[in-house]
């Protein structure tokens, strides 16, 4: 029971970052059964997807239902990382776990400089999402006036964001994101909330590979999963009250620490 | 993008789907407490499906909650069918297409010869 306890909390943590942040959680639920409950990472991995998707699903019912996401978008660049996670997860079965370890651990690094990055550029000027993106659907009364545009070269992006996904147990929102703002153009937020629903449908392709396969503990997995959706409840929850730049800092050093810990175990030591 | 002829039955597949996946792996986690075993460690889905049991509710549940998205997909094909949006049927057909193929490759593979 205390152990249950524990991968609830875990669960809560995970999912309440995740929400916080706009990532799906795995970015966390990984590193912490590897490292912190010594779950195989394939098992990890799949046990991870499987709480991504809660955390989608969970926020994308209010977020569709607001008009807030552009499921068109996440519907059409869905097919890229659908593509994508099932190469990555039949990959996955293959690889080496010090190998799987080596390439989250130079995710979680990515993610931190990401992060940081996406702070300094905040920090240094006003964004002017903030004029873009309103509470409206994008089509509606005061909505973002925005097209999307090089889907052409948005789709191999989507393809490697899957491929992460279904590799690693992420759900890939790390690259979606930047890809819809940057690249195609969308505003902000709507790129976080598009993001979400995608990695809800790009994590269940890999998901069944897992489940399927048998690399999923379902009584490992249950109390990690309703950890998720408590956590990630409560994330939206606060997402408006708590400053982002304090919440990005203690982010960004604990993403750090776990990429040591992970680098150590892909070397080889006993982290 | 998006208009609340599509929006409220996506929002209610997500929602009620959530709900009802998260149940069904509450109450087999509850039984599976009160059991007082291990459960069965690592196993593939169709073997834990009919295995019976608290781990078999939590197997389907963790199976429904990864078959949402998927009912999302269809019901927007359904949506943009219904709207003659041609390409925006097209492209949901395909991801719905290519995660059909995903579970239904995932069985195949896991099946028992």
């Amino acid at each position: 029971m205390p152990i249950d306890l524990l991968l609830a909390l875990s669960g809560v943590l995970a999912g309440a970052f995740g929400a916080l942040l706009g990532l799906g959680g795995g970015i966390l639920i990984v590193p912490i059964l590897t490292l912190g409950f010594d779950v195989p990472l394939t098992t990890a991995v799949g046990t991870s997807l499987v709480c991504v998707i809660a955390t989608s699903t969970g926020a994308a019912a209010f977020n569709v239902r607001a008009g807030l996401a552009d499921v068109r978008l996440a519907i059409t660049l869905g097919a890229g990382t659908v593509v994508g996670a099932m190469i990555g997860a039949v990959i996955a079965g293959f690889l080496p776990e010090r190998v799987l370890a080596g390439l989250f651990s130079a995710l979680l690094v990515y993610t931190a400089y990401t992060m940081v990055r996406g702070l300094r550029r905040s920090a240094s000027a006003p964004s002017d999402d903030d004029q873009d993106d309103g509470p409206s659907s994008p089509t509606g009364r005061g909505a973002p006036s925005y097209r999307t545009h090089r889907l052409a070269l948005a789709i191999p992006g989507s393809v490697l964001a899957g491929n992460v996904s279904g590799l690693l147990g992420v759900g890939g929102g790390i690259i979606t994101v930047p890809l819809i703002h940057l690249v195609m153009g969308a505003p902000m937020r709507i790129s976080i909330t598009t993001s979400n629903v995608m990695i809800g449908i790009t994590a269940a392709a890999g998901a069944y590979a897992y489940l399927f396969r048998g690399d999923i503990d379902p009584r490992l997995a249950a109390p990690v999963v309703l950890g998720v959706v408590v956590g990630a409840a409560f994330g939206a929850a606060m997402s408006r009250r708590l400053r982002t730049v304090w919440l990005v800092g203690l982010f960004v050093v604990v993403v750090l620490y776990v990429a040591a810990q992970m680098g150590v175990r892909a070397i080889g030591g006993s982290a | 993008m998006i208009d609340d002829r599509l929006g409220s039955p996506i929002a209610r597949v997500l929602r009620g789907g959530t709900l009802v996946a998260v149940t069904v792996v509450a109450v087999g986690y509850v039984l599976g407490l009160i059991a007082g075993d291990d459960g069965p460690g690592t196993t593939p889905m169709l073997a834990l499906l009919t295995s019976g049991g608290a781990d078999a509710l939590i197997g389907a549940g963790l199976l429904v909650l990864t078959l949402v998205p998927l009912v999302v997909v269809a019901v927007a094909a359904i949506g943009f069918a219904r709207s003659a949006e041609r390409s925006d049927m097209l492209a949901s057909l395909l991801t719905l297409g290519l995660l059909v193929a995903s579970l239904a490759t995932a069985i195949l593979i896991s099946a028992p010869a």
